[in-house]
């Protein structure tokens, strides 16, 4: 004791001192090793510890129609799953998950016992599922937001809107076309989190939904052209059918309907046959239908005026060695008679006036040949040789539409240009897109080009009013409204023999109206139809029901007297061929 | 001999007792300056404190008002679903021709009346 009394004070001082500092210099080395030396390694951790990737469900975009009516939404909706390695009894934790999720115990155990580090037990769970797992709190089971497709409307529309898989990605029809626009941002965010993982702040940016669509389609007519097509279908015993409608003067599809159909909700159990959508991936020959574009070629060159005649040849005319028939023998008759009865033979002497290289360019200008460019996917472009290719027949083939294949939608395409008076319009599905910040974007029309003059596609709708006024289309005649239109029964080839097959045809119709101002151009295609089955018989009776329900509720008054009106005549002096 | 004294020496070798005598009887300017910075700056971290405690506590309230909004949005998605699915044209087709008898109007049954 008397020794510490005996020590200065400075030299106690001086121990404090060093001692201090030698104490602050193992805390800046501490200091220096941690912040300097394992500066990264240990911020890395810290992240960890108080910063987290949050998972956040899909938002893909909702799809409505032309009037604002949701076709389809997405919703949040978990999916479970398992790390194997983590979980510690998998026989136990399998018959809870197993009473919860409604599945085999089996199943689950199997996935729970498998070699994989992550398994998913279920995807997209109900609500009330995911909330019971949640409950459970299992050791190596976990919960993951996702957003699940609904289609709350079934079938419809269905092959145009297409759907989207388990992982929220488009996978057919307008889904898949427009995947880009419907996706939306991350699907995760960093956040600050506390001790018990509670968010305590969002650091990254805010996740964001995908674009709306507007389709052109209205659930309406949709629904109208869906029933009535289903209805032939039926009663004809038809293997499939096709029916579109369209505004003639903008291209907007306003339905698209394919038999048989399907649900987008269970895309997984249906056959792809089903799902195709054969409006634009199955090319047909069109048959009679197709006389509109030799019609179309004929009257813009001045190569028959509307009044000339034609012999008929009794219903037989021999080209090549090969006869082509009429389905009734005709003498004389004016071109409007060619067209309003399908004569064949007329159809083929207007043909050899038109010539090859001029019906080639016009079967192109009308767009055969090359895909219409509709936003939709796996659209066919058909068929269509160069003339050098062609045979003695083919341009005799060609006039009565066979020697081509076209898919329906080009077809309406081609009709629809000579509705709008002479225009070619790309055909859409697509009227707008209302993104994220809520400002809306519209599609345009688009003509592709100018096919034929505003009084040749005139005169052409006076000769295609007579086809369903007093020729093949009368089953699409609509009183209260003019109806242009043309029919076509074409024999399809059988693969096994390699000739036209005298059972199996494909009945079409396409048309417009009201004849004078069209408001709509349809087409219905009945693919097979059993019996005595022609165009004018099978397929022009929907349209004619698909044209009155849709006028109706597009409040287009009747234009004309229930009572049938004659078509103009053209008083030029008749030519004879 | 005598200690020499000198003024710095004797105010350090003071006893406790006194210093803490003097200091009552009043603080010099420059202790108080010294005073004033350190509540100052204590204040500072009181404030920073208070701050972060804030930051944190609108955290949490802004997180379970996100998850308030985002379950009523999900509730409204589901209602919309609901009703849209309702108002399938096929269901309500069927339920107007098989439940109240109704039937597609007849050519001449409809009316248009123009607006005035």
């Amino acid at each position: 004791m008397t020794a510490s009394f005996a020590t200065p004070p400075r030299a106690r001082i001086a121990v404090l001192a060093v001692l201090l500092a030698a104490l602050l210099g193992v805390v800046g080395a501490r200091l220096y090793v941690i912040q300097i030396i394992r500066h990264e390694r240990l911020g890395t951790r810290a992240e960890g510890q108080y910063e987290r990737r949050i998972p956040v469900a899909a938002k893909r975009g909702t799809i409505y129609d032309r009037r604002g009516r949701m076709l389809v939404i997405t919703l949040d909706a978990a999916s479970v799953f398992a790390h194997p390695g983590l979980v510690q009894d998998p026989s136990a934790t399998a018959t809870r998950l197993a009473r919860v999720l409604r599945l085999p115990v089996r199943e689950i155990q199997a996935k729970l016992r498998s070699d994989q580090p992550f398994v998913w037990i279920q995807r997209q769970v109900d609500p009330e599922q995911a909330e019971a797992v949640s409950r459970l709190s299992l050791p190596g089971v976990g919960l993951v937001p996702e957003g699940k497709r609904y289609y709350p409307k079934k079938d419809l529309a269905a092959h145009l809107i297409g759907f989207a898989g388990v992982d929220n990605r488009g996978l057919e029809g307008l889904e898949l076309a427009y995947e880009r626009l419907l996706t939306g941002g991350p699907r995760s965010f960093v956040s600050r989190v506390d001790a018990r993982g509670r968010i305590v702040f969002r650091e990254s940016k805010e996740t964001h939904p995908g674009a709306d669509l507007y389709l052109t389609i209205d659930e309406v007519i949709q629904h109208v052209a869906e029933r009535e097509l289903d209805a032939a279908v039926r009663r004809s015993g038809a293997r499939a059918g096709t029916a579109i409608v369209m505004d003639p003067a903008t291209g907007e599809i306003l339905a698209l309907a394919n038999s048989p159909a399907y649900n987008p909700s269970a895309y997984a159990s249906t056959s792809p046959a089903f799902r195709r959508n054969r409006a634009l991936t199955d090319p047909y020959e069109p048959g009679s239908a197709f006389k509109l574009v030799l019609a179309a070629a004929a009257l813009e060159e001045r190569l028959v005026r509307p009044d000339d005649l034609f012999y008929g040849e009794e219903g037989t005319i021999e080209v090549g060695g090969v006869k082509i028939r009429d389905h009734e023998k005709h003498g004389w008759m004016t071109f409007r008679d060619v067209m309003a009865f399908s004569s064949n033979v007329g159809a083929v002497k207007v043909g050899m006036k038109v010539g090859k290289e001029r019906f080639y360019s016009y079967i192109t200008s009308f767009g055969f040949g090359v895909p219409t460019g509709v936003d939709l996917p796996g659209e066919n472009h058909g068929v269509i040789r160069r003339p050098r290719h062609w045979s003695h027949l083919s341009l005799s083939a060609l006039s009565i539409g066979h020697e081509i294949s076209a898919t329906a939608l080009q077809m309406i395409s081609a009709m629809g240009a000579v509705a709008n008076g002479g225009s070619l319009i790309r055909p859409r599905a697509l009227l707008a897109v209302r993104h994220p910040d809520g400002s809306v974007e519209e599609t345009k029309p688009l003509a592709v080009r100018r096919v034929i003059s505003p009084e040749t596609a005139r005169t052409l709708t006076s000769i295609l009013t007579e086809v369903v006024e007093r020729g093949t289309g009368q089953g699409a005649a609509l009183p209260g409204h003019r109806v242009a239109g043309k029919t076509g029964t074409a024999q399809k080839l059988d693969h096994e023999t390699g000739r036209y097959s005298p059972t199996k045809v494909v009945a079409f119709f396409v048309g417009y109206v009201p004849a004078e101002d069209p408001r709509l151009a349809i087409l219905v295609l009945v693919d097979e139809p059993q019996g005595i089955a022609w165009g004018g018989t099978v397929a022009a009776p929907v349209f004619r029901e698909i044209a009155r329900e849709t006028l109706n509720y597009l409040a287009s008054p009747p234009t004309t007297s229930p009572e049938r009106v004659a078509g103009r005549r053209d008083e030029a002096s008749p030519r004879f061929n | 001999m005598a200690p020499e004294v000198r003024s710095g020496s004797i105010q350090q070798e003071l006893p406790f007792g006194v210093r803490a005598r003097r200091a009552k009887r009043g603080l010099s300017p420059e202790s108080k300056q010294k005073l004033i910075v350190c509540g100052v700056l204590l204040l500072g971290l009181l404030f920073y404190v208070w701050q972060h405690i804030q930051v944190v506590r609108l955290g949490y309230q802004i997180e379970r008002h996100r998850a308030a909004q985002a379950s009523l949005t999900q509730e409204g998605k589901t209602l919309r679903m609901e009703l849209s699915r309702l108002r399938s044209l096929k269901r309500v087709e069927e339920f107007a021709r098989r439940e109240l008898g109704m039937v597609n109007p007849r050519p001449g049954q409809i009316i248009q009346i123009e607006e005035p």
